[in-house]
């Protein structure tokens, strides 16, 4: 993806939505080859159960078992235009439900810094419409003696902080959070 | 006595020599929440959600 992305909720594609709730919805979005590709929206039917003004949205093509793939690849004709839907649907959701916390989580980490970079290049457009945060994992890595396991990481110790994502928010790389959480500017 | 090779030493999944040496720590799954998966206690969530609040200025 060379291009910088644009967020723009006056140039979306027509959302069908397939709840009342507004949980699931799904648009075609063109592909550089000019073919459309069917992505679904959806934002988790129940909140955490620890938490529960915290919802989840996820977005990508249905999987064989019809399940999202959100580490799909995917190459959009318009970028811009692809994430400005979602994060459009995210919005009317946000008013319909102006206490939830609706995040989403970076599946891998390009496609965390991916949605870092996007959220400060239109910080400004952004910022009329939500609270914006960020979360951090930090996860322990375990070790046998000098040597380190294939798999190191242990998710059931895991240790995480809060930001409130600004206009100064660093921009280098090296500063990757895992998941990123919008309320409704009110 | 035998040297172990890098590959015996760092290969140790399942293999539980000894009781000293912990089981494969469990990994992220792909298609579910990352925090629906590592936020398990109370105490995890009251403290996150205290985060949030005060991220976002909300008074809980």
């Amino acid at each position: 993806m060379a291009t910088a992305v644009k967020i723009n909720f006056n140039d979306v594609y027509d959302i069908n939505t397939a709840s009342r709730e507004m949980r699931s919805a799904s648009f075609d979005t063109e592909l550089v080859d000019g073919s459309k590709k069917k992505l679904m929206v959806t934002i988790s039917d129940q909140a955490h159960e620890l938490m529960p003004d915290v919802y989840n949205l996820a977005f990508g093509p249905l999987n064989a078992n019809g399940k999202i793939d959100d580490k799909a690849q995917i190459k959009h004709r318009d970028y811009s235009k692809a994430f400005s839907t979602i994060l459009f649907h995210a919005r009317s959701y946000l008013a319909n439900n102006p206490d939830h916390y609706l995040g989403i989580d970076g599946s891998n980490n390009s496609r965390a810094l991916l949605y870092y970079k996007i959220i400060l290049d239109n910080f400004e457009y952004l910022s009329n419409h939500f609270n914006m945060g960020a979360m951090k994992y930090y996860v322990r890595i375990t070790r046998f003696g000098k040597n380190q396991y294939e798999n190191p990481f242990d998710f059931k110790d895991v240790k995480s902080a809060v930001v409130k994502i600004t206009r100064d928010s660093p921009r280098y790389p090296e500063f990757l959070y895992n998941y990123f959480i919008f309320t409704k500017n009110n | 006595m035998k040297n172990d090779t890098m590959e015996d030493k760092v290969n140790v999944f399942g293999k539980n020599q000894t009781a000293d040496i912990p089981v494969k720590p469990p990994r992220l799954v792909s298609g579910k929440s990352s925090l629906a998966q590592f936020i398990r206690t109370k105490e995890q969530a009251d403290e996150l959600m205290e985060a949030l609040n005060k991220a976002f200025n909300k008074v809980p």
